[in-house]
């Protein structure tokens, strides 16, 4: 671990394009993408493609193959880039704080949106970029802070997919909503947890507002199906 | 009672029989999607009442927690179990794969079967 610390160090950094590079090449671990779609895909210039490529090839988290006047890139198989895969499972779209005190009322006046922190999935191309709408942003925030003290250490995250989370909602779309637990012993028993809850803020706002539980091993494992586009959506808001 | 709201009923009904035997034959998905149908039909019928005949699921969720969800002409918890059953049924689903169990889907076929009678004592109140 010790060797890889000053790579987790700079994968965990402020370098939002680094990130977006290495979600980018994980997410399709099976292919290799050349320098100039890496760069119009992340949506950076050429220069800092290259240069946040170089530091994770440095790393050991990308190799580099040139082939005739193309490069290309594509993941390690490394242990290590085994373990950053892991952590950058963390949504784009994840609450900010689920451990807030209280349960602050949802206003549900559109607001401008902000950007997502995505982490992994493809970045949102310049000329259509996804943002998730900022209702569904606060009915988030405001679930993650009611979930934090429930769950405790058994909540893993609280994510929003879907429409909203894609930005292409429409005003009468369901706010949805993904809790990850770090164990679901009984799914009704959840159901049953966080009844109140969701009611509550459907009935206040004249929306639906559902969840689904998952638990963290399958959220952080799963690969292809139902599971793993909604968790696509919800990190490439 | 409304002709309608008897139609929902005995619908209601049929759906609660088939969620029993698919709760027999283990099959989580379809006994899911039959508790919930009961459910939404159950919350239509509530509805008919107040004149109003919404079809979408989302459409019969909103306007059953609008109609009855804080009026307190119905008990509360049926809006709350209402969504839990559409919540149920879309965790049930095959894509997502999610670890649903047999009891879980058996509380929801029983509560379906408490808002059914209280159902009928409402629409039998309220022609």
């Amino acid at each position: 671990m010790t060797e890889n610390a000053a790579a987790v160090d700079m994968v965990m950094g402020k370098s939002s394009i680094r990130r977006r590079i290495l979600a980018l090449l994980i997410a399709e671990p099976d292919q290799r993408l050349h320098l100039r779609e890496i760069q119009r895909r992340v949506g950076t210039s050429p220069g800092t493609a290259s240069r946040e490529l170089a530091l994770l090839v440095a790393a050991g988290l990308v190799e580099r193959e040139a082939e005739g006047h193309q490069v290309y890139f594509r993941p390690t198989s490394s242990p290590f880039a085994t373990m950053v895969r892991t952590l950058l499972l963390v949504p784009a779209v994840q609450a900010p704080d689920h451990a807030a005190n209280g349960v602050a009322p949802v206003d549900a006046t559109p607001e401008p949106a902000r950007p997502p922190r995505t982490i992994r999935g493809s970045a949102p191309a310049r000329t259509n970029p996804r943002r998730p709408d900022a209702l569904g942003l606060r009915v988030l925030s405001r679930l993650a802070a009611g979930l934090g003290p429930l769950y405790a250490e058994r909540l893993a995250g609280v994510f929003l997919y879907g429409a909203r989370a894609r930005g292409d909602a429409q005003p009468d779309a369901d706010v949805e909503i993904v809790v990850v637990l770090n164990t679901i012993d009984r799914y009704g028993d959840e159901l049953e947890r966080t009844s109140a809850a969701f009611a509550g803020i459907s009935l206040e706002l004249g929306l639906i507002v559902s969840r689904v539980f998952v638990s963290e091993a399958a959220w952080q494992s799963e690969i292809e199906g139902r599971l793993s586009v909604m968790r696509s959506e919800a990190m490439s808001g | 009672m409304s002709e309608r709201a008897a139609q929902l009923i005995e619908g209601a009904e049929r759906a609660i029989a088939s969620a029993h035997r698919e709760l027999d034959a283990e099959d989580t998905e379809a006994a899911a999607e039959r508790a919930c149908v009961a459910m939404l039909r159950l919350a239509k019928a509530c509805l008919d009442v107040d004149g109003l005949a919404p079809g979408p699921t989302q459409a019969v969720c909103i306007a059953y927690g609008s109609q009855f969800g804080r009026s307190g002409r119905m008990y509360s918890a049926y809006h709350r179990w209402l969504l839990d059953a559409a919540d149920l049924r879309k965790a049930s689903s095959g894509d997502l794969n999610l670890p649903v169990d047999l009891a879980s889907i058996a509380t929801a076929v029983e509560r379906a079967e408490i808002f059914r009678d209280a159902v009928v004592r409402f629409v039998e109140h309220n022609p």
